[in-house]
């Protein structure tokens, strides 16, 4: 059960949008594709409409693959409480997220987590429901 | 009858008439209708009196734009090829017509120029044109001025910017993203607004010739009244990662007299991608 | 996630969210049943006790504003007509854009929001009461058609919802907005998708009507403290997405607007929509706007197209 101190974060945030609103995850990401992703932290773009994380992760053939993955808009991160400094280049992260429609190493995330296994980043579990 | 009488029995015919011609008006579906005559603008020389708010200040409020090629290149130039029309000769807005480049800068300069018909954030691309583009582009915008704060709305990629007069901390800034537009703090000096804008995004260019800045441009606008219709608009440029020292453009801004005259929302990247994917399928 | 939805709507969804499920653990129906079972909006402009003027006695309402409720909180949308919405619902753990972890693995500050109003005013649809539009059956058969076409992926561009492409939303937008006020014109300067709207207060009529915007044309005048709006001239695109309300209007959209300034800490409004190739009859949808914290950042830019990497994710290029 979420906090009241949460429920009240969010009513901070809330300048509801008429009808719309909605974003496009299914438009872009596919969700039966689930992915998880360990790799250390090699850039962040914080730019709006959403911000980016880049990880190089290492394949079990010792390749070093990079992946790209799409966290939320930072006027909205920011207003929760973070600042780019937060998210450091370096950090070991495991990331759990769906990938994209259009293949390659690029997915939404949904949980950012440290090896300590607290949360760097976590996604609201909550399903859309009316009322937007 | 008597004169009066006369008088009260033409208006009330003229104002019977007028009712019918409105109801008439009002009942039409709006087919698609001829664009109304124009209506004469104000003629020139409306005088010298300046608009003022409450509080004495000069008021800017009103649509104006600049006349110039500026938003093609700052400087000197001749006419070239670009898009459909290719871009216009004209004389630059540079004081000097000298940008100052550190070396390295020049050659990136020179890079962004060969490329510019596909890589000019803003004739390409139809992103925000960042300041001080954005008051040069070759389209008009709307100065909003209230006592703390002032709005401006530009015709070009619906670019929008606020001026904020209270004189409030940039602290809050820190660890947000560099705004396309800047953040703008502006004050009075007699009747010269001056307007101070930092944490630009280093993406968008000074003209569709290449010049370009980093991420630490400080800009510092003026806005001066010459007439009821006319502002002098001046912007002294610093970005020492690019520059040696600091320089200056200059130019007016004329007043947008025509009745009802209006910015209307223009989202050309919406459009440009309309028509690139159109044909498309998406994954 | 939210995409290229700011706080305003990457956050009213989860604010709908906490809220529903804050009042179901309390045993009552969520925020939307709330709004659906609140008579008409009363008219409290007697209220005017605070209402800041300005010398010409118009009520000021200059400054920026945050927005709550204006949205078409349909009564079970999906619904089953739109089974295929159903589908395309929210995987588990997708995220609104809300945060539920902070910085280093701590905990999120929550700020409370100084001029939020207790108890709140209605928001979301009014009329009607039950929260079913009222669609006309061509209109019904447009959504049936989005439905099919729109996810996932969507059929074509045509079928792509507005919202991942940076589409200027209408007719409000998302996070803050500021309100400037001169005697000729309203502005509404929103923060999401640095959108705006003029409402022209000097009696200058619509333009052609084939003339359109997202945003549309707006005209308005004052009426005691309530502020009159009447926006033409909308392109009907509306901002559809997956698993919301979609209503497809035409151009013959034409919403009203009336803000009632309550205090110099609230203004109600309701907005009436009418579109008769949409709707059988007028739709009304209620909210209110309470000032920004001034000691709080006030509507930082919010560009799309800029940093937007949609389109090469959706087609490849």
């Amino acid at each position: 059960m979420r906090k009241t101190g949460l429920f009240v974060a969010a009513a901070v945030l809330a300048a509801v949008v008429p009808a719309l609103a909605h974003h496009a995850f299914s438009a872009e990401f596919d969700q039966s594709k689930p992915v998880k992703v360990s790799g250390e932290i090699t850039k962040l773009e914080w730019t709006n409409p959403h911000a980016w994380i880049f990880i190089d992760s290492k394949g079990a053939d010792g390749k070093v693959v990079p992946w790209r993955f799409e966290m939320g808009a930072p006027n909205a991160l920011l207003r929760a409480g973070w600042s780019k400094n937060d998210i450091k280049a370096g950090t070991q992260v495991t990331i759990s997220g769906f990938l994209a429609r259009s293949g390659g190493s690029v997915g939404n995330a949904f949980q950012v987590r440290l090896p300590d296994g607290r949360d760097l980043f976590a996604a609201s579990s909550l399903k859309d429901a009316e009322g937007k | 009858m008597r004169p009066s009488g006369r008088r009260i029995l033409v208006t009330g015919a003229g104002l019977l008439v007028a009712a019918t011609l409105t109801t008439w008006a009002a009942g039409q579906t709006p087919a698609p209708a001829p664009r109304p005559a124009a209506a004469p603008a104000r003629p020139a020389a409306a005088g010298t009196q300046l608009p003022r708010t409450a509080d004495g200040k000069p008021d800017f409020s009103g649509i104006w734009q600049a006349l110039n090629t500026a938003a093609w290149d700052i400087q000197d130039h001749n006419a070239g090829l670009a898009g459909y029309l290719g871009v216009p000769p004209g004389k630059g807005v540079v004081d000097g017509n000298a940008i100052p480049y550190k070396p390295d800068a020049l050659e990136q300069k020179k890079k962004n120029f060969a490329q510019r018909d596909t890589e000019d954030p803003a004739f390409a691309k139809c992103l925000l044109p960042g300041v001080p583009r954005a008051t040069y582009m070759p389209y008009p915008f709307e100065i909003i001025q209230n006592p703390k704060m002032v709005g401006i709305r530009y015709a070009f990629a619906r670019a929008v910017r606020t001026i904020d007069l209270t004189g409030r901390s940039r602290d809050w800034l820190e660890g947000w993203p560099d705004f396309w537009m800047g953040d703008s703090r502006g004050k009075w000096e007699g009747d010269t607004l001056v307007v101070d804008v930092r944490k630009l995004d280093e993406r968008s260019w000074f003209d569709h010739a290449g010049n370009f800045h980093s991420e630490n441009l400080h800009v510092v606008e003026r806005y001066s009244p010459v007439d009821r219709d006319h502002l002098q608009y001046d912007a002294t440029i610093e970005d020492p990662d690019v520059f040696t020292r600091p320089w200056k453009i200059s130019m007016p801004l004329y007043r947008i007299i025509d009745r009802n005259a209006e910015i209307f929302e223009w989202d050309c990247r919406f459009d440009q991608d309309s028509e690139k994917y159109k044909d498309a399928t998406p994954k | 996630m939210a995409k290229h939805v700011v706080v305003g709507a990457a956050v009213a969804a989860a604010v709908s969210v906490l809220l529903t499920l804050s009042l179901q653990a309390q045993g009552r129906q969520g925020r939307g049943g709330a709004a659906g079972t609140q008579p008409a909006v009363q008219n409290v402009s007697q209220r005017a006790g605070t209402i800041k003027r300005l010398p010409d006695g118009t009520p000021d309402i200059r400054g920026t504003w945050v927005r709550v409720g204006g949205g078409m909180n349909e009564a079970g949308a999906p619904d089953s007509e739109l089974k295929a919405f159903g589908v395309l619902s929210e995987p588990q753990g997708f995220g609104q854009g809300l945060v539920t972890a902070g910085p280093n693995g701590g905990k999120i500050e929550a700020r409370q929001p100084k001029y939020l109003p207790n108890p709140r005013p209605p928001q979301g649809i009014v009329d009607p009461a039950d929260r079913k539009l009222p669609y006309t059956p061509e209109a019904r058969a447009k959504r049936m058609d989005y439905a099919k076409n729109m996810c996932c992926p969507a059929k074509s561009l045509a079928y792509l919802e507005l919202s991942v492409r940076c589409a200027p939303p209408q007719p409000w937008a998302g996070g803050a907005v500021h309100v400037f006020q001169r005697p000729s014109e309203i502005a509404l300067l929103f923060e999401q998708n640095h959108q705006s709207r003029i409402v022209y207060t000097d009696g200058r009529p619509h333009p052609n009507p084939d003339m359109v915007f997202f945003g549309g044309h707006s005209t308005g005048r004052w009426e005691g403290n309530d502020l009159v709006v009447d926006t033409a001239n909308l392109d009907g695109r509306a901002y559809y997405g997956v698993g919301n309300t979609f209503a497809p209007y035409s151009r013959q959209l034409h919403i009203s607007e009336r803000f009632t300034v309550v205090s110099d800490k609230l203004i109600t409004f309701v907005m009436t929509y009418e579109d008769p190739k949409t709707f059988t009859r007028p739709v009304k949808v209620a909210g209110f706007l309470y000032p920004n914290d001034e000691n709080e950042e006030l509507a930082p830019e919010f560009s799309c197209h800029e940093g937007s990497y949609s389109m090469q994710n959706i087609f490849g290029f």
